[in-house]
């Protein structure tokens, strides 16, 4: 099926004018689905780490929000409400930013939440933790 | 390689009438020669003056004012006091000989000029390997306004009163004498001449710019004219008051009224792409700035030949090739103006930088460019020479300003129109009660969805929008200025609508298949 408009613009954008630190990059055979990576914003507890994501467009999208999940290990407590007039750039923007200041209130995964909520300190010490272990080159 | 050839190479690649009104560099330089040819034969080589002028920065005070008067409102146009810590007291005793450079604007030219603090006891002996300070060269500081005539003599006094008040050393045996230099005139005379020159030159070549930018922008609108040619173009449509709503007759367009407005939306279009003046990463300055111009210029050029545009092959209307022409021949004279513009600029920072350098005279004084233009001021200020850069444009990114909004609006560009949802034109439109604009088709699977906020502002818009919503005028506009890409998008809708029916009707009774 012929690819939206919509996603072709974007994807050109993307291509040719990355935001700093994000590459996307979509798959020959399915236009739909991107190979994502993230670097960890300076002074976060993820820095110097560089995170794998994979990054889909379903069908209905932009109706409906791409899907979005984390390939390297990441200790994180969450992961925003939908527009359609939200991009694929300002979602990885997005988790970009949640890198630099993770917001329990709003969690995804409870566990972390739970952890940073309690003990904060510890909490980023598991994600530098995670960080070097898992998201280092 | 020297700059003086990197210069003369630079201003080989301009149009002769720019050419012959560039800064002469190596007459400058010449001149430098003399001024230290001049100095040496007072006795203050490069390296003496250093030596006194170093010394005398211990007493030399902030407060100083270079004209001897007091000061007028506003800042002092010129800084000619060689930089001290100025904190220095002023109260110690200064050493002798003392010596101050001046740049002298009372007569309305800058006349350089040495101040020199001499003890009266002590012969001045400024260079041990040469002679007295020639007392013919020197003109002794009385009340009067400084005559400049070089051989003009006048006997010594002491520091007169007046001076005392400003700090300055009072001694009863200090001499005060005043050292005209006559090739240093003539080089700032030379300067700030071409300067000026260059100035005026700009004003007249921003004048005819303007001009044939205006009789373009008439020849495009000409040229590029919508569906009914009827139309009055509107940048912004939002209302809804039917007096601006333009009826369409289609038979206009297929009647006499040739149009190339396609064509010169893909020119417009391509020329917005290749960002000749413009780079949207970090800002690029000087040298790297116009290389990389000239390189976007020629991507431009040779993207419309492939179109067969850039000769005006592809158009209809004899006109519209007249036109090309001319838009691509103001777009060269910004290249041209940029390349001047970094030579003069170049030129002027290069020779007042060897100016010190060679004379050890330490001039602190900023030329302002005769291509910075002070914004929200017709003219240009009135004094050359300024001690801050203040608020100023180039002159040719005022030229590029003046295309981005005179010349390229006249096409409407579907960008402006598109729906932020589907990204294609926002056809038929519809505006929310918030303001928002998407299109009929983006909306209806909103509602279907439920989704009640609007995707821009959460207002919930969304569920209540109906066929009250829609944008007739803006309808009438796009169907007016984008006929094609209108009917594309309506029938794209109705596929789309129709194979959804399709799908829900599948849905709802299981076992149907879907092809
Ligand atoms: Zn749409
Ligand atoms: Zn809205």
């Amino acid at each position: 099926m012929a690819l939206p408009k919509r996603i072709i613009k974007e994807t050109e954008r993307l291509v040719a004018d990355p935001a700093p630190g994000i590459s996307a990059a979509p798959h020959e055979d399915n236009l739909r689905y991107f190979d994502v990576t993230i670097q960890g914003p300076d002074g976060s507890p993820f820095q110097n780490g560089v995170f794998s994501l994979e990054l889909f467009l379903p069908e209905e999208y932009p109706m409906a929000p791409p899907k979005v999940r984390f390939l390297t290990k990441i200790y994180h407590p969450n992961i925003d409400k939908w527009s359609p007039a939200l991009q694929i750039r300002t979602v990885l923007l997005s988790i970009q930013a949640l890198l630099s200041a993770p917001n329990p209130d709003d969690p995804l995964a409870t566990d972390v939440a739970k952890h940073y909520k309690e003990n904060e300190k510890d909490a980023q010490r598991v994600s530098r933790e995670w960080t070097e272990r898992y998201a280092s080159s | 390689m020297h700059f003086s050839k990197t210069y003369s190479q630079l201003l080989s690649t301009l149009p002769p009438d720019l050419r012959d009104k560039a800064i002469e560099y190596r007459q400058l330089k010449k001149l430098i020669n003399q001024v230290v040819v001049e100095l040496t034969a007072l006795g203050l080589s490069p390296e003496t003056l250093q030596r006194i002028l170093l010394e005398s920065h211990v007493t030399t005070s902030a407060e100083y004012d270079p004209k001897g008067k007091s000061r007028e409102s506003g800042p002092n146009p010129l800084s000619l006091i060689p930089s001290g810590p100025s904190e220095a007291s002023s109260t110690e005793p200064p050493l002798f000989p003392r010596i101050v450079y001046e740049l002298n604007t009372d007569s309305g030219e800058i006349e350089p000029r040495l101040r020199l603090w001499t003890s009266s006891n002590t012969q001045f002996l400024l260079d041990t390997t040469s002679q007295f300070v020639n007392p013919a060269h020197l003109e002794v500081l009385n009340d009067k306004p400084p005559s400049l005539a070089p051989c003009d003599v006048e006997v010594e006094v002491d520091s007169p009163p007046a001076r005392s008040t400003l700090g300055e050393p009072s001694f009863a045996e200090s001499r005060e004498l005043v050292i005209p230099l006559p090739s240093d005139s003539a080089f700032f005379h030379s300067l700030i001449h071409a300067t000026q020159t260059l100035s005026l030159f700009l004003m007249a070549i921003r004048k005819e710019f303007t001009q044939n930018m205006e009789d373009l922008a008439r020849n495009i609108s000409a040229t590029a004219k919508p569906m009914s040619s009827k139309s009055s173009f509107h940048t912004y449509s939002s209302s809804t008051n039917p007096a601006l709503v333009t009826i369409r007759s289609p038979a206009s367009y297929f009647g006499s009224s040739k149009s190339d407005l396609s064509a010169w939306r893909e020119v417009f279009q391509m020329y917005l792409e290749s960002e000749v003046f413009e780079s949207h990463g970090e800002q690029k300055r000087g040298e790297r700035a116009v290389e990389d111009a000239e390189h976007r210029l020629g991507l431009f050029l040779r993207r419309l030949g492939e179109r067969g545009l850039a000769d005006g092959s592809g158009m209809k209307l004899q006109q519209s090739k007249q036109a090309m022409r001319m838009f691509l021949e103001l777009n060269a004279s910004i290249l041209n103006l940029l390349k001047f513009q970094y030579a003069t600029n170049e030129a002027t920072r290069k020779i007042l930088k060897k100016h010190t350098k060679r004379t050890a005279l330490p001039i602190n004084l900023v030329i302002s460019s005769p291509f910075s233009i002070i914004e929200d001021a017709h003219q240009p200020s009135s004094s050359l020479i300024r001690t801050s850069s203040g608020n100023t444009t180039s002159l040719a990114l005022i030229l590029v300003q003046a295309i981005g909004q005179t010349i390229i609006p006249i096409v409407p560009d579907i960008d402006d129109y598109s729906c932020v949802i589907c990204s294609d034109i926002a056809f038929k439109p519809i505006r929310l009660h918030c303001g928002h604009l998407f299109c009929v088709r983006c909306l209806v699977k909103m509602q279907k969805r439920g989704q009640a906020n609007c995707p821009m502002c959460r207002a919930p818009t969304v569920l209540i929008a109906n066929r009250s919503n829609v944008d007739w005028a803006l309808l009438n506009f796009m169907r007016d200025w984008f006929p094609a890409e209108a009917k594309k998008k309506m029938e794209q809708n109705e596929k789309e609508a129709a194979k959804e029916e399709m799908e829900e009707l599948g849905l709802n009774s299981s076992g149907c298949i879907i092809g």
